[in-house]
């Protein structure tokens, strides 16, 4: 994995979230740790900063559920 | 045969009975399921209308085949051409069976009045649930999620699997599906969990939510009341609707439990909500997936709805006015999904403000909690903001008791007229059917719930617990929530020793 | 598996356990304090019966109830009966009635007044005769053919909910007392066995408004109602069942004066349903028949449709001649084996309550003087009440001249063989003398004798009943003496006298 990837996108997540801990959780999606409308920001500001498409489709536990599933998905839309 | 009859009761123990001699042969297995449904479905409606949902079933099925060889061969434009033909196919059915239905009888009617009659066609049964379950099948095979089902029996037995199929949940293909294709066979532990589920379902639907019924009709039924009264009665409605549905949702669970099949919780401790946002993570969960996953996300970062955002300033309010937005569609989705009539749509709307005042309006609410010092993890603040979050949603469910929208404002109107707390020592409340002991049971069992709720948001297992305990224990629990069951529950014609004072002819 | 099957089984009974005696509990009890309405004794009593010992079934509705005495029957004409009538009008519950009936016994005849023939049957209109029956009669299979045809009149009714009393009545768990815990079997030991089942109504006790008897009572008024389908068909039934079990039927009016009028413009309607099944109809509610039987509305009626105790005796000994007339019955007390000793203790106990339950010197002396075969001793210490106006057809029908009795022959005697005397006040030649003594006998006065108050004052009365000189006391005042003082006192007495 991209160590510089993740610095970046842990920087993104926990400007939008500090209070979660995105090095340890594993279930943000399925435990409700981040909301709806958290997801929304964490995405758009992806989107932006990577400069990279996410559709609605893309919003899945899988994706999203942790900092290692999140950073996946990013290198997946940058290639 | 409706949820609370003895008949359903017969009829579901009959069917777990076949559907287990047949416990190593997923085929047979499936059929008893298919059996079970049609039965039930007639029962409920009419052959022309099983015809119907099979029609519809069908259509649904061909279509999904076909978007997913679309897609295959590479050909997304015909694919989703496919899918959209699927969703207003179905979404239009939905639509009519919940607006239009007078046109049809009119045409039925102008038939007959020329000899030509047709069976009537009743409400299929559970449309709107399954509706949203096919929905969301054929937007998955559009975006691959899954492939198509390739057998017609396979895909009835989940679009009409009985135990869903009149009050839900809104089953997902990918989570359920794989549950339906396997062979369960009969587990004692797991049986017993299903019944006590039912068991607590029971308790939930025919003791407390029909006991309270019986109070808040009273209280609704005469038009002088207002002020307290009414919106004592309005507060009540809401345990009344919570534990009639999360009642009936437990029984559905507890027999598909038993059958071995998980179905997805449409609740998980509502009452303990600290914001409208909250609820409906809690509340009716299965729509609010659909709801989250077909319609928010979809909204929120379609193309021109990002650009759209884009011309408000500050960043912040971009991803709020688009979360606003289609936080407003949802809810407006979600009201009218309930009932028609312009009373849901505002339903709909006061949800969607309180939901959208919280992202839009979240940096001052943190300023002013700051700013008091209020400690937001605090167990008064905790408290505090669960009434006032039931208080605000008791206001909102005036919109979906009263029958319209002048109803309901007239109903709002009288609750702000003369407040008596009175009316709660005086003995005002027994006038409406239940007496002072029966009172008193209702108001224990709304602290049950209340408790029950609690201590579900704790992770305590009340369901572990009583298996936990030694057999004699568990027997006397289980003889004891039977019982409380048919001796406490509203059912039957009920007697008045009174009127059997007869005369002597 | 085999643990887990027996473990369930085990489950199963401790529920059906509980189920039952929490169903004991909440269900409603049928069973009265009048002895008519106590199904658990009157059915317990029937069970008991040896085969073969009813010769007269009744059933029907609450008139028939409290007209027709088994008892009485029995005393009259040697026929043994049974009241299973009901204080409910439906054909229904009288088709099941005698089908539950008939499972135990041949009767030679069963009579029903017919009454709701003109009734609509429909469920919502019956719903708590049909309860009462269902719940009223102990057999498991004609429980379910009730609430089956039930459920068949309308559709909406919930079969379990008529089945399983439990599931009708869970909702009396806010009305708990100590009523709704007493048992079918306290019910049973209440009972009393010489009533067969009959309503027996105190006398003296008219309710409502009086209603004089004459010819222009029975004036038909308005149009008939038609025949109703439903009850059609069960009395149909009724009367099918019984042929085929070779048990005549008859239809019986009894007097039920104040609905005169309207059974009089149905009677063309009644006599030609029954005409057209072969069944005798014996009206007893006519001018004719009234008057012979000697019906007042003061002192034979509860109310104006409904006989009391002295009414009952006199409708009773009318129809049981009739009956025994008409189908040729026998007299079981002319062949010995061919009834229980039971019968003639009935008659026993029956008198003994009957006496002990008058609660005015007029309705004591009305039914004194129904038994003139009956010795007694009468003291009278006011004799200003004896000579009273209101008593002197009583006191002449007893044969007594009151003017004998004076403040020195206060005591009148009739024998067995019916000869009256007349002894004088307590003294030491007087054979009464020790009764005088003893506090049994002890005259209570006072100088504004009102016989209708029953607390005042009491006016005691021995006799001694034929068969075995039992001595049965009977006091208007006091209900609590022994009956084995006074057969000491009154052996002595009787020893001396004769």
């Amino acid at each position: 994995m991209n160590d510089k990837l993740r610095e970046e996108v842990l920087a993104v997540l926990t400007d939008l979230c500090p209070d979660v801990d995105f090095e340890k959780e594993e279930a943000l999606i399925d435990d409700g740790i981040v909301e709806s409308f958290d997801v929304i920001q964490i995405v758009t500001s992806l989107m932006e900063q990577f400069d990279i498409e996410i559709d609605a489709d893309d919003i899945e536990p899988e994706n999203l559920n942790s900092l290692e599933r999140i950073v996946g998905m990013v290198e997946r839309k940058l290639n | 045969m409706e949820l609370k009859s003895a008949g359903y009761c017969a009829f579901v123990f009959a069917a777990l009975l076949v559907y287990f001699c047949f416990h190593k042969n997923r085929t047979l297995q499936r059929n008893v399921i298919l059996v079970s449904s049609a039965l039930l479905i007639v029962s409920l409606t009419n052959v022309p209308t099983l015809l119907l949902m099979l029609f519809i079933a069908l259509t649904v099925f061909i279509l999904g085949l076909a978007i997913e060889k679309s897609t295959v061969e590479g050909n997304m434009k015909k694919a989703r051409c496919l899918m959209f033909a699927g969703v207003f196919f179905v979404l239009g059915i939905l639509i009519y069976f919940k607006f239009f239905t007078f046109t049809f009888e009119a045409l039925r009617r102008f038939a007959a009045g020329r000899g030509v009659s047709f069976g009537e066609l009743v409400f299929p049964v559970g449309l709107s649930y399954y509706a949203l379950s096919m929905t969301a099948y054929l937007i998955d095979i559009y975006h691959k999620k899954h492939g198509a089902e390739k057998s017609f029996p396979d895909i009835l037995e989940f679009f009409f699997y009985f135990p869903s199929i009149t009050e839900g949940p809104i089953n997902l293909y990918a989570k359920t599906m794989p549950q339906l294709k396997e062979a369960h066979s009969f587990d004692s532990d797991r049986c017993v969990l299903g019944l006590l589920r039912i068991l607590w379902g029971y308790i939930k639907k025919v003791v407390i939510a029909d006991r309270i019924g019986i109070l808040v009709t009273g209280i609704l039924s005469e038009k002088e009341n207002g002020g307290f009264i009414l919106f004592f009665a309005m507060l009540l409605y809401s345990f009344q609707i919570y534990t009639d549905f999360s009642g009936g949702i437990d029984v559905i669970m507890g027999v598909s439990e038993i059958l071995g099949v998980k179905l997805t919780e449409n609740f998980r401790a509502p009452l303990v909500s600290k914001s409208v946002t909250e609820f409906w993570q809690r509340w009716h969960m299965s729509l609010g997936e659909f709801m989250e996953k077909y319609v928010y996300y979809p909204i929120v970062l379609n193309k021109r709805v990002m650009k759209l955002s884009k011309k408000v300033r500050w960043k912040y309010l971009q991803r709020a006015f688009s979360a606003t937005l289609a936080s407003v569609i949802v809810f407006i989705l979600v009201g009218i999904w309930h009932g028609t009539g312009w009373n849901y749509v505002v339903y709909g709307c006061f949800q969607a403000f309180f939901v959208s005042q919280a992202v839009l309006l979240a940096p001052v609410w943190k300023n002013a909690r700051a700013g008091l010092k209020i400690n937001d993890a605090g167990l008064s603040y905790r408290i505090l903001t669960a009434l006032r979050t039931f208080l605000i949603l008791t206001f909102g469910r005036y919109f979906i008791k009263a029958a319209n929208l002048s109803n309901a404002v007239e109903m709002l109107r009288r609750t702000f007229t003369e407040w008596r707390f009175s009316c709660l020592f005086d003995g005002s409340l027994l006038h409406y059917g239940l007496d002072i002991k029966n009172l008193y049971l209702m108001y224990f069992s709304i602290l049950l719930i209340i408790i029950a709720d609690i201590l579900a948001e704790r992770k305590v297992s009340i369901r572990s617990w009583i298996l936990s305990q030694d057999r004699l224990l568990r027997y006397m629990v289980y003889l004891a929530g039977v019982f409380f069951v048919i001796i406490f529950g509203i059912y039957g014609k009920g007697y008045d020793s009174t009127t059997f004072i007869y005369q002597a002819f | 598996m085999k643990k887990n099957i027996i473990r369930t089984v085990f489950l199963l009974a401790l529920f059906s356990l509980i189920f039952l005696n929490v169903q004991t509990v909440l269900r409603y009890k049928w069973d009265g304090d009048d002895p008519g309405e106590n199904f658990s004794g009157r059915n317990g009593a029937y069970r008991k019966e040896p085969g073969d010992s009813v010769d007269i079934f009744c059933v029907g509705t609450s008139e028939m109830h409290q007209a027709f005495s088994p008892v009485v029957a029995y005393e009259k004409t040697g026929l043994t009966g049974y009241n299973f009538a009901m204080q409910t009008r439906s054909a229904m519950s009288e088709y099941y009635e005698v089908k539950y009936a008939l499972k135990y016994q041949k009767p030679s005849v069963v009579i029903c007044d017919f009454m709701a023939l003109f009734d609509d049957a429909s469920v919502s209109m019956n719903d708590v005769n049909y309860r009462k029956t269902i719940d009223t009669i102990p057999s498991l299979p004609i429980k379910y053919m009730i609430a089956r045809d039930i459920c068949r009149m309308d559709p909406g009714e919930s079969f379990a909910d008529w089945f399983i009393p439990l599931l009708h009545y869970h909702s009396g768990w806010s009305e708990l007392d100590e009523t709704y815990f007493v048992t079918p079997k306290e019910k049973k030991r209440e009972y009393k066995v010489y009533t067969k089942g009959w309503n027996y109504r105190e006398p003296g006790r008219f309710d409502g408004e009086i209603i004089e008897i004459s010819p222009g009572l029975w004036e038909v008024e308005d149009d008939p109602l038609p025949v109703s389908e439903g009850s059609v068909y069960y009395y149909d039934k009724l009367i099918r069942e019984c042929r085929e079990k070779d048990v005549r039927v008859a239809a019986v009016i009894p007097p039920k004066l104040g609905d005169a009028p309207v059974i009089q413009s149905h009677y063309g309607v009644f006599s030609r349903y029954f005409e057209d099944r072969g069944v005798e109809l014996l009206d007893y509610d006519v001018y004719d028949e009234v008057e012979w039987m000697g019906l007042s509305m003061t002192s034979d009626f509860a109310d104006r449709y409904h006989l009391n105790g002295l009414g009952a005796y006199k409708f009773t000994t009318a129809l049981a001649e009739d009956l025994k007339e008409l189908f040729g019955l026998e007299d079981r007390r002319l062949n010995p084996g061919a009834v229980s000793s039971e019968w003639d203790e009935n008659e026993r106990e029956y008198r003994s309550d009957l006496f002990s339950g008058q609660n005015t010197l007029f309705d004591f002396l009305e039914y004194l003087s129904l038994y003139d075969d009956m010795p007694f001793i009468m003291g009278a210490s006011d004799l200003g009440t004896v000579r009273d106006e209101r008593y002197g057809e009583l006191f002449e029908a007893l044969g007594i001249d009151v003017s004998r009795m004076s403040q020195t022959t206060p005591f009148v005697m009739r024998d067995e063989e019916g000869r009256i005397s007349y002894f004088p006040a307590p003294s030491e030649d007087n054979p009464l003398e020790s009764a005088y003594n003893s506090e049994v006998l002890h005259f209570v006065t006072s100088p504004d004798f009102d016989p209708d108050d029953i607390e005042k004052t009491g006016l005691q009365v021995m006799t001694f009943y034929p068969a075995s000189a039992e001595v049965c006391s009977y006091s208007a005042y006091d209900k609590n003496l022994k009956n084995d003082d006074y057969y000491n006192e009154f052996e002595a007495v009787r020893k001396r006298l004769y």
